[in-house]
């Protein structure tokens, strides 16, 4: 009775630390949010109804200011020094009229305490296109793009007949003169929005079945083309006037119905993908807000993964080895040796176990090197969800499995392990899975230091503290489990 | 003519050639927005004996023969399960429905739900809506038919009741337009609000048996002008509006092939579910609640056979956009397009 009382209790935590790395905590309740901005410090993102969230971290949401009069699923981004929303008016969606305008307008800043916060009145806005009520098109879910040459544009519709893209006037907001009509991108999806990678743009859509909680099948899908009118080709070569689109983001385990995404890129490498789960089975089934990295494989975009918890191998992208606690290399007995001669039956090889080492260990501070990977006690690596983050990722305390002894920064830009975790920023790990799938590990902080530092290859076999560069291979670590 | 009118012309004449709008690219103009929904704009309505047509560039088949749709209010889409399906899309409203071929302008008269604007409204289940005002309203007029085209649903000058048809109690409903079902139009579902997927009827109280009425529908032989077929305009436009949610269609296209070809599939995508038979063989189901993508669904390998071959599909929406499209492949990948349609 007393071990299954322990198995369930150690399920729920299990479950619960689970949950706390793949949706944001506080109370991210949204539906359709806007693609994250950032202002002063903070995040914003709004959603249908102009519901609003704000984080100090981009980690804990919660409920912000209401944007007054926006319809359904605004969009924002930062043009200059002022914020361009967009959303859309809309005439009953499913069900009913299909008659919609995308409708724009401007703010100086995002923080309703800034006394320069503040949107114009609805009459004061831009109508920059439209559905008529019965065409093969719902003029709603705007998104917004700026090009790399510095043209803005703006997607919509919804799963009545074609997406469409306009162009905007970048200086204006409004709808570009001379513009001629509506160009049909994609058909019978949702969300859309427009992201530059590469040489191409990715129209990053929403299929499935929206708002029905726990049997929504809302996913993410995307093609792309060289023009951001399109034609936008999806990986077996299907154009998305067609259907046609390849799959980001679906559903997870306990999530479900991924929809709305938007981007937020970080710095070279790290890129985000906000978004809605239609239900969060761990929060009433609620439509939540999530972020996740953004993995480009082959070409096309993925919805990445934060570090679960767990017990890893930390393996260095460069060679290969794992990092660990520099203790005495302690021999196994046991084995075959030399090229699995002799008879016999077979026997299992027991595993090192940390009480077979622990006792030989100092006390102190233990240094931190790396070294092939043999699955002993001094490289198995437990990461824990701390309730604070970055943007759409925790911050970790990394810890030796079985102990409180935490990877720390030092103070002279190093790497150490201290025998307890206080809780302290240098032992506070923000962990970003890079665009290329590996992982970047950054301390919170590094005493009497200012820079953002990342843990760096030193060789094959040693490991420091540096300045982030997404091109330098030694900055990159996997986490392994077997 | 000064320089200055000739430059503008030539910028007129490069729009109206390539179609460039104002983000200065090339753009195909059949991707204009075009807001346009008249039954013209997407058909050519076709004689019962109209030529052979090939399928198009990428192989997908506008021709068919489709019959004006069968009422099933659904005032949502999560209804669709595989079940559901199953009993909706093989239900033969008169026998051998699922493989007769009835020439353009047959009528059939058949016993459906009457339409209904208020069963099994839904709910949102939780985030209370998205708060962007009253609906404007339902659907306004239908998809309007082409100058010169019968009305809707009245028989086409010699058309004849197909062979099987039910004879028994095989009228016209006391009252009714020609045509129009009984009951209230569908012209969309008042007061739904925005949202997929809604309207999962309430749990608890057993439903009501749905009043049914004798609905006189027609045949309608057309080539689509687009790649698919774009059912819910269909439906407007043979019901001068009356009909466009919550409905289920039946159509058939005839395959000509002059030697056997095995190993073809059916390629196909509807919204939302539909079945699909190749000669009288239940070869694909694309169950659930779903938008039409291009090849969705691919069938098991079947053989045409040399001469005539028939593909049959039932599709069925409740409300939003309804559509289709299929193809035929090869076992080597490639589109399979070595053959002639025909609607007889």
């Amino acid at each position: 009775m007393k071990r299954i009382f322990q198995l369930g209790i150690a399920a729920l935590v299990s479950v619960t630390m689970t949950e706390s790395v793949m949706a944001q905590i506080g109370s991210p309740f949204i539906h359709d949010p806007a693609t994250i901005a950032e202002c002063d410090g903070k995040y914003y993102t709004w959603g249908t109804g102009g519901s609003g969230l704000v984080s100090e971290d981009g980690w804990v949401w919660t409920s912000g200011e209401r944007i007054p009069n926006v319809g359904a699923a605004p969009d924002m981004l930062k043009i200059g020094d002022r914020y361009l929303l967009a959303y859309s008016t809309t005439g009953g969606g499913l069900g009913g009229g299909h008659a919609g305008s995308i409708v724009t307008c401007w703010g100086k800043t995002l923080d309703p305490k800034s006394p320069d916060y503040g949107f114009p009145a609805a009459a004061d806005r831009a109508t920059v296109a439209h559905s008529e009520n019965d065409e093969d098109c719902d003029a709603i879910d705007a998104g917004l793009i700026m090009t790399p040459e510095g043209r803005l544009f703006v997607t919509f519709g919804t799963y009545f007949g074609f997406i469409r893209v306009c162009e905007l006037d970048p200086a204006t907001g409004e709808r570009l003169e001379g513009f001629g009509e509506d160009i049909n991108i994609a058909v019978d999806c949702e969300a859309t929005t427009m992201i530059y990678h590469d040489g191409y743009y990715y129209l990053l859509g929403t299929h499935g079945t929206c708002c029905d909680g726990v049997n929504s099948t809302y996913n993410i899908i995307c093609g792309r083309s060289t023009s951001p009118t399109g034609p936008f080709i999806d990986n077996v070569g299907r154009d998305m006037v067609e259907g046609g689109g390849k799959m980001v983001l679906g559903c997870r385990d306990g999530y479900t119905g991924a929809g709305h995404f938007g981007r937020f890129i970080i710095e070279d490498g790290v890129e985000k993908m906000s978004f809605h789960w239609e239900a969060d089975y761990y929060q009433s089934g609620r439509s939540t807000l999530a972020i996740l990295p953004i993995v480009w494989r082959n070409g096309w975009p993925e919805a990445g993964y934060n570090v679960k918890p767990g017990v890893y191998e930390i393996e260095s992208e460069r060679r290969g080895y794992a990092l660990e606690l520099a203790t005495e290399y302690v021999r196994l007995g046991g084995g075959r040796g030399m090229f699995g001669g002799g008879g016999g039956a077979n026997t299992v090889v027991e595993f090192q176990k940390l009480e077979d080492v622990i006792g030989g260990w100092p006390t102190g501070n233990i240094g931190i090197r790396v070294c092939d990977y043999q699955f002993r006690p001094n490289q198995k690596w437990e990461l824990v969800p701390m309730e604070e983050g970055t943007l759409g990722a925790p911050y970790y305390k990394i810890i030796i499995a079985g102990t409180n002894r935490a990877l720390a920064a030092t103070a002279d830009r190093e790497l150490t392990s201290v025998p307890e975790f206080t809780g302290a920023d240098e032992q506070l790990w923000r962990v970003d899975q890079l665009t290329d799938g590996t992982y970047r590990i950054m301390p919170k902080a590094v005493p009497g230091c200012k820079d953002e530092l990342c843990i760096k290859s030193m060789g094959d076999s040693n490991a420091s503290l540096a300045k982030f560069d997404f091109n330098d291979v030694n900055c990159k670590w996997n986490f392994r489990q077997y | 003519m000064n320089r200055n009118i000739k430059s503008l012309l030539a910028v007129a004449l490069t729009v109206a050639i390539c179609g460039c709008s104002g983000s200065g690219s090339k753009v195909d103009p059949s991707r204009l927005a075009n807001r346009n929904v008249d039954f013209d704009q997407y058909f050519t309505e076709l004689k019962a004996d109209a030529a052979p047509a090939k399928p198009d560039e990428k192989g997908f088949i506008r021709r068919w023969t489709i019959l004006e749709p069968i009422n099933k209010p659904n005032s949502g889409n999560t209804v669709f399960t595989d079940s559901y399906i199953e009993r909706e899309l093989t239900k033969e409203y008169f026998p051998g429905m699922l493989t007769a071929t009835p020439e353009a302008g047959t009528e059939v008269i058949i016993e459906s739900e009457a339409a209904s604007a208020s069963r099994g409204r839904g709910g949102f289940g939780g985030f209370g809506g998205f708060g962007g005002g009253a609906p404007q309203g339902g659907a306004q007029a239908g998809a309007a038919r082409p100058a010169g085209a019968p009305a809707a649903g009245a028989a086409p000058q010699g058309a004849q009741r197909p062979q099987g048809a039910p004879a028994q109690g095989a009228q016209r409903p006391q009252g009714a337009p020609a045509g129009a079902p009984q009951g209230a139009p569908q012209g969309g579902f008042p007061g739904m609000g925005m949202g997929m997927g809604m309207g999962m009827p309430g749990a608890g109280a057993a439903p009501a048996a749905p009043a049914t009425i004798k609905d006189t529908l027609t045949w309608h032989s057309v080539d689509s002008k687009l790649f698919n077929i774009k059912l819910i305009r269909f439906a407007q436009g043979t019901s001068n509006g009356q009909k466009r949610y919550g409905l289920i269609f039946h159509a058939y296209t005839i395959i000509n092939v002059d030697k056997d070809y095995e190993d073809i599939r059916l390629a196909a995508g509807s919204n939302a579910s539909s079945i699909w038979w190749v000669n009288g063989e239940k070869v694909l189901t694309l169950q659930a609640d779903r938008r039409m993508v291009a090849d969705d669904g691919m069938s098991k390998r079947v053989t045409l056979k040399k001469g005539r071959n028939v593909i049959h599909a039932a599709v069925i929406n409740g409300p939003g956009m309804s559509d289709m499209c299929a193809r035929l492949y090869s076992e080597d990948g490639t589109i399979f397009t070595n053959y002639t349609i025909t609607n007889k």
